[in-house]
């Protein structure tokens, strides 16, 4: 068994592809995470009275959002108006948003709906409501169907605008939670989680899907699967090589993370907690290359194909990347946590997260269990192919 | 030490490949012959457990084909066609494939495979990556692996097409050398293998058993049917419509024309005792009726 592992591990390190992951998970690193503050205190919050030149009325502290019945209708109000008058509604699709232009119809509807909503408008900063919430809610869920669904109007969508600016106080708890609570490398671990994860929901399977279509590809087949070992072994082994391998590429991206904060942390002498990165990247990442190496592994020898698992993770990955934070159902098997931060909210979510990695560190043994009783199969009846009608009714 | 074969069918869909071959083979060489798309490679692959038989009982030294894993244990097989990673070289790949054998520790394997290598003479060439093998060398790392197990029965698939004189005489050697006290299956549809090694033998055609039994009495069923004439184009032209012609050799203006028939064929035709050639396109001749 670890003479194969050790092999597959070879076979990998003299594989371009390898190297190609590696370059891809890089580019996600450097581009996406390693947006770093060059000093800790950067990210200690300016005292309003410090803040000499803000022309442009931006937050001074960023947004935070808020379950503010009121504040959400009149946000809702105000953008009801102003799309009837862009005439064009942002739409979320499956794969990118897109922006529809609307016709005459639509936007005497957003009219109507906003009349509908209010007929005084905003008076002095506060809107004035016809309705209760509830009602109002029917009607904006008539205008997200008027426009076709899933646009900014849709309540999955809604809650992602309704903010309003973090006070200074706010910013300095924030602050706390990052240096006190997180140790700072627990808030930053997060977001490498997060972005780790998301190369992690599809990459992998450039790896693992063509390990075992590998032995007919090169012909190797009628003298490997006549051999004595047991099924079980040789998956397992594959398996469990590539995933070393995942593993070991993330681990030196969270070492390098590891590294680069302990200096930063020394200069304006914080204490940061060193396990942060690798705890992220073993408990939210790791699940989700066993789940997906070992659902290409399936795949792969379902259809004697390993370029059928691209497609089938395409989906996968566009069904788990949305929201950026804050859901964690078993149909996720991407941990998102998009922020810098929010401890509170992530104690708050643990408990989801840990069922969620839990549900699909299972799943994946399941899978290797069915792709070794597959292949098993397999190896005993070589001219079975998915183009033979009669292949399915074997199985 | 034994194989039997009772029944077996196999089919492709709708095509049959074997169709209700009954067969019983015994220690030492078995020649397994037949044209193209006879279902030689078919049978090969039932027995080694890599396709599964519509129908019939097979049993390997007692054990029935159904149990996989004890069979895998005890027959070699070498490919008609097989290839490797190409990234590995010929000690590697024995190497690894000793371990799909579950052949440990190590050492052991180690020096096995040293021993295999020199016993196919690739010794020398043991760091050559198996995509830069030529094809007799591609062929002896074949016989190599299927020797690994040390296998009761080793099935070779077509071995010496595609070698060089040489070479073949070779791997007849090693494979009549290894038969010892064991059962080697050799396809072919190259009667010449079969002559200088093999005392037992099957000739299959479309799936159907034509012949089993000794090479002796393979000649024996030709006995009065072969016949060579010396005839003009012409006359040969006329025969060939009537009789099965094995073979002819230009003498002048004049052919010298080797025929099956059951009597005289012409005026100067002499019987002549059959080979195993001849014998073998008999059988294939007479099996199309
Ligand atoms: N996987 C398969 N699916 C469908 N038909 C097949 C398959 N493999 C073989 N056949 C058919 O079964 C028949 C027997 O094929 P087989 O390969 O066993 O012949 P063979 O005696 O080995 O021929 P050759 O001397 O050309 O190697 C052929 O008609 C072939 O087309
Ligand atoms: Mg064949």
């Amino acid at each position: 068994m670890f003479f194969l592992i050790y092999k597959e591990i070879k076979y990998q390190l003299k594989s371009i592809i390898l190297y190609i992951f590696i370059g891809v998970v890089a580019l996600f690193y450097f581009t996406q995470f390693f947006h770093l503050p060059s000093n800790i205190d950067d990210l200690e919050p300016t005292p309003p009275e410090e803040i000499s030149d803000n022309m442009y009325g931006l937050p001074s502290y960023g947004v935070t959002s808020v379950d503010d019945p009121m504040l959400e209708m009149q946000i809702v109000y105000s953008r009801l108006i102003l799309t009837a008058r862009i005439g064009q509604v942002l739409k979320h699709g499956f794969i990118i948003n897109k922006q529809l232009n609307l016709t005459d119809e639509q936007k005497d509807f957003l009219k109507y709906s906003a009349n509908k909503i209010s007929s005084k408008g905003i008076v002095e900063g506060k809107l004035v409501p016809n309705v209760t919430y509830k009602e109002y809610k029917e009607i904006i869920k008539k205008v997200d169907e008027e426009l076709g669904g899933n646009t900014q109007f849709n309540e999955k969508y809604i809650s992602s605008y309704i903010n309003r600016p973090k006070t200074y106080e706010e910013a300095i708890k924030s602050f706390e939670d990052i240096v006190n609570k997180d140790k700072i490398t627990g808030a930053f671990g997060r977001i490498f989680a997060d972005y780790m994860g998301i190369t992690a929901g599809i990459f992998p399977i450039f790896l693992s899907a063509f390990i075992l279509t590998r032995d007919k590809r090169f012909k190797a087949h009628e003298i490997i699967y006549n051999r004595n070992i047991s099924s079980f072994k040789y998956i397992l082994s594959k398996y469990i090589a590539v995933n070393i391998i995942i593993l070991l590429c993330y681990l030196a991206f969270a070492t390098h993370a590891t590294f680069i904060f302990s200096q930063l942390a020394s200069v304006s002498n914080y204490s940061i907690n060193y396990f942060s990165f690798y705890y992220y990247t073993l408990t939210w990442v790791f699940p989700t290359v066993l789940f997906v190496t070992s659902l290409s592994f399936l795949l792969s020898i379902v259809f004697n194909n390993g370029i059928v698992t691209l497609p089938v993770f395409t989906i996968l990955w566009f069904i788990s990347l949305m929201p950026l934070k804050g859901e964690y159902g078993l149909s996720k098997y991407v941990i998102r946590f998009n922020t810098v931060g929010q401890y509170d909210n992530f104690i708050m979510w643990q408990g989801d997260i840990i069922f969620n990695r839990v549900a699909y560190l299972v799943v994946s043994i399941i899978l290797v269990l069915l792709a070794s009783l597959i292949w098993s199969w397999k190896r005993g009846n070589i001219d079975a192919s998915p183009k033979n009608k009669f292949y399915f009714s074997k199985i | 030490m034994s194989i039997s074969i009772l029944n077996l069918t196999k089919k492709y869909g709708k095509k049959t490949a074997l169709n209700n071959i009954n067969l019983n083979i015994n220690e030492g060489m078995f020649g397994l012959l037949g044209p193209n798309g006879a279902g030689k490679t078919t049978l090969m692959r039932i027995l080694t457990t890599l396709i599964k038989k519509t129908d019939g009982i097979i049993t390997i030294n007692g054990i029935n084909i159904e149990r996989k894993k004890d069979i895998r244990k005890i027959i070699g097989y070498l490919p008609q066609d097989f290839s490797f990673y190409p990234s590995m070289n010929v000690y590697e790949t024995l190497d690894y494939l000793g371990v799909l054998c579950n052949i440990t520790p190590a050492p052991k394997r180690k020096s096995l495979v040293i021993e295999l290598l020199n016993k196919v003479n690739l010794y020398q060439h043991k760091k050559v990556k198996v995509k830069a093998l030529s094809g007799g060398m591609k062929r002896r790392l074949g016989i190599a692996q299927a020797l690994l197990n040390n296998p009761q029965i080793l099935i070779v698939d077509e071995p010496t097409a595609g070698l060089d004189p040489e070479e073949r005489l070779r791997l007849r050697n090693l494979l009549t050398d290894f038969s010892n006290k064991r059962i080697v299956i050799l396809s072919t549809h190259i009667v010449e293998d079969i002559e200088s090694t093999c005392e037992n033998l099957a000739i299959i055609k479309e799936g159907n058993l034509l012949f089993s039994g000794k090479v002796g009495d393979l000649t024996e069923k030709a006995k009065d049917s072969v016949w060579i004439a010396t005839l003009s184009i012409d006359s040969l032209n006329e025969i060939k419509n009537k009789y099965p012609v094995i073979s002819t050799v230009s003498e002048g203006d004049l052919l010298k024309t080797r025929l099956l028939s059951h009597k005289k064929p012409c005026e100067n035709a002499v019987k002549i005792n059959p080979s195993i050639e001849d014998a073998y396109i008999k059988v294939v001749k007479d099996g199309e009726i």
